[in-house]
């Protein structure tokens, strides 16, 4: 084994320009090979131009071929260059480990390979979505699912939480191998969300801009309405509380009761002192 | 570094520049001097176009990450299930 072989995977964050970090992009420029998966083409050529050897990860992804096989090639050809002793940068777009299966996997290989390996954090679309829908996920709490994920498991919604399903384009594929998804799939999700919501509650189709020519898409609908919105590999479903947080009465009168007795014990040590 | 990618590059950087009037954005693309195809594309904030001017792909895959492992699933479970009562066959077998 050549010891000397690293392993980064950095974030480039969503918008071209605008989030990558000083210490990402110092570790593209510094890396001796990088691999890249972002989601807009000039956001690529943006990257070419920082680093004279970006190889693109785009090529494993193919129509009809397992996305399972794709991440794992793009695992082995960055572990490749690593066992090769190369300085080796993942770029990838948004935050390298938020929904985002190889970054993990390839520093967990370099790891267990013995090669130093880690992440540097990226600006999210999760971030974006904060920030352009103006939802804080501290106020009413903010569930969040990979859309498949989402109808092949059962879970316990809150509906007094956002709600956010990502990779909605896809949503149902149980093959892991198609890029869309058809508009059925998406009534048996509406009719999954309905249990929750009432069909006429309004969701939003969120997608962030990834060129600063360009905005965020940003569309409201009727949850009822999702099969017949056009969706994309990017497109993200929010929805908002349907119902008010309840307050749980218990306990809130079991904090009261260990207050009282923390507050008396106090009292009491402060009498003897 | 091609002067669209660093224009954009500069937008993306500078809020001055992200938030320049219609009229301040026209005149900026002007001046940039590129080709009419990539000019057009910029003015009509046309990203498809520009990004076929640029030579970039047509199409770009994002999914990172699947619903499910793939030891994971109906079928997996199944199959592990099997494998869990065989594996419990033996231990009482022997």
């Amino acid at each position: 084994m050549n010891n000397s072989g690293s392993l980064v995977c950095v974030g480039t964050g969503m918008m071209l320009g605008a989030h990558i970090s000083p210490r990402s992009r110092s570790h593209i420029e510094q890396a001796d090979v990088v691999f890249a998966v972002v989601s807009d083409p000039i956001v690529e050529l943006w990257l070419q131009e920082m680093h004279k050897d970006v190889r693109s990860l785009q090529p494993f992804y193919s129509e009809g071929k397992s996305r399972h096989d794709t991440y794992r090639e793009m695992v082995e050809a960055m572990m490749t260059e690593v066992r090769a002793g190369k300085r080796v940068c993942g770029a990838f777009y948004g935050h390298p480990g938020v929904f985002a299966r190889a970054p993990h996997a390839v520093i967990e290989q370099a790891r267990t390979e013995g090669f130093p390996a880690h992440m540097e954090p990226g600006i999210s679309a999760e971030d974006c979505l904060y920030a352009d829908l103006g939802i804080d996920p501290g106020r009413f709490g903010c569930q969040h699912y990979e859309a498949s994920q989402f109808m092949f498991y059962r879970r316990h919604i809150d509906a007094s939480a956002y709600l956010v399903l990502w990779q909605i384009g896809l949503a149902g594929d149980r093959s892991f191998r198609r890029y869309a998804t058809d508009p059925a799939y998406l009534e048996l999700l509406v009719g999954l969300l309905a249990e929750n919501y009432p069909l006429d509650h309004e969701v939003t189709l969120y997608e962030a801009a990834t060129l600063p020519i360009s905005t965020p898409r940003m569309q409201k609908l009727a949850l009822k309405d999702l099969p017949s919105a056009e969706l994309y590999l990017q497109s993200t479903l929010v929805l908002p509380p349907c119902r008010p947080m309840l307050r749980d009465q218990t306990m809130l009168a079991r904090i009261e009761e260990l207050e009282r007795v923390l507050n008396s014990t106090s009292t009491a040590t402060h009498h003897q002192q | 570094m091609s002067t669209v990618i660093q224009f954009l590059e500069s937008m993306g950087k500078n809020a001055a520049l992200g938030d320049m009037t219609q009229e301040q954005y026209i005149a900026a693309v002007k001046a940039l001097g590129v080709d009419d195809v990539a000019k057009h594309a910029l003015l009509n904030r046309d990203p498809a176009t520009l990004g076929n001017s640029l030579g970039g792909r047509t199409k770009m895959m994002m999914m990172l990450v699947p619903a499910e492992d793939d030891d994971q699933g109906e079928g997996k479970d199944k199959e592990k299930d099997n494998d869990d009562d065989q594996k419990k066959e033996e231990i009482s077998i022997n």
